[in-house]
């Protein structure tokens, strides 16, 4: 093994014939110089084998990558806020609904009698009745003097 | 991606508008249900379904048609700040909900129809009554024909101006 050409080598001197040399001599040797070699070698030959197929199929993959990071939290905060949404509109339609019986439990029934009952929706259902034809007739009179008032002012 | 989280947003605002919406009618009743001012009738669903059951002689057929398409009926009445109790229920109804059918004055007093619809069907009569004397409300619940309602006064041969002063009578 030729030592000047090695420390010519760490000088950054060589040559690349000289180069091909030291690592042709470092194959056969034993030291930590020659491991140094022996991977830089390997290196060299795996970079050799890269097609431009695999380059791009590299690249391909480092792009996917690059945006599943972007997307993946949104998407996670999206399903977060869906289950929320989900979580409190349940919980209102529960508080809703035990409202809603609250409610019915304080109206209690007026009547026990159908009968009453009967006589008590009769009567409502006259008085109503009266007042809607009443309130009808008089807006037909309220239509009619609009009318009249028109036909004044034309 | 914008698009999905608008359409979140929507769904949060329509169904929390949705839940927020209380029948501000029930409510009064249930504020003034146990009032000694107020004199107060509650006939439910089930009493109504009882009542279309029985056998009731001379019951006019258009009378039983009314009563068979009343689910529930609601009646609230006071002769203490009647006037302050009227304004208050206007303020009460959801304008939103319930739709002004008629408005009039008959013998000093303020009558009010109001109606809760869904298409053609009306699915809640409201009718409030307010003077210097009195404050009613009645609610009928169901599905409601206004016309076959209207009709029922010549069928019905009651005195109905006395109707109010039997409530408080009776409750």
């Amino acid at each position: 093994m030729d030592n000047k050409l090695l420390e010519k080598y760490w000088n950054a001197e060589t040559s690349t014939h000289e180069e091909a040399e030291l690592m042709n001599d470092m194959a056969s040797a034993q030291n930590s110089d020659a491991a140094y070699f022996a991977m830089l070698a390997e290196a060299r030959r795996q970079k050799s084998s890269l097609t431009i197929d695999d380059i791009n199929a590299n690249n391909l993959k480092r792009t996917l990558n690059a945006s599943r990071a972007t997307v993946r939290p949104i998407y996670r905060l999206l399903a977060i806020a869906a289950s929320t949404l989900l979580f409190v509109t349940s919980g209102l339609g529960v508080w809703k609904y035990s409202q809603q019986t609250a409610q019915s439990a304080q109206m209690a029934e007026t009547f026990d009698d159908p009968y009453k009952a009967y006589q008590e929706v009769r009567e409502a259902l006259a008085f109503v009745s009266s007042k809607l034809n009443k309130s009808q007739s008089e807006a037909l009179i309220n239509i009619q003097k609009a009318g009249e008032y028109a036909d004044m002012f034309k | 991606m914008k698009s999905i989280i608008l359409s979140f947003f929507v769904i949060l605002t329509t169904t929390l508008s949705s839940f927020a919406q209380e029948d501000a009618i029930t409510k009064y009743f249930n504020k003034y249900i146990d009032d000694t001012r107020f004199s107060a009738v509650y006939i439910s669903p089930k009493m109504f379904n009882m009542v279309s059951k029985i056998e009731i002689k001379d019951m006019e057929p258009d009378v039983q048609e009314v009563i068979r398409s009343i689910k529930g009926l609601r009646v609230l009445h006071t002769e203490v700040n009647a006037l302050q109790f009227y304004q208050e229920a206007l303020k009460t109804i959801n304008t939103k909900e319930y739709e002004v059918l008629l408005t009039a004055r008959d013998n000093g007093e303020n009558v009010q129809f109001l109606v809760k619809s869904s298409g053609d069907m009306v699915q809640e009569l409201l009718m409030i009554v307010g003077g210097d004397k009195n404050f009613a409300m009645l609610s009928f619940l169901g599905d409601i024909d206004l016309k076959k309602v209207g009709k029922l006064a010549k069928v019905l041969n009651i005195d109905n101006l006395q109707y109010l002063n039997k409530i408080e009578e009776k409750h």
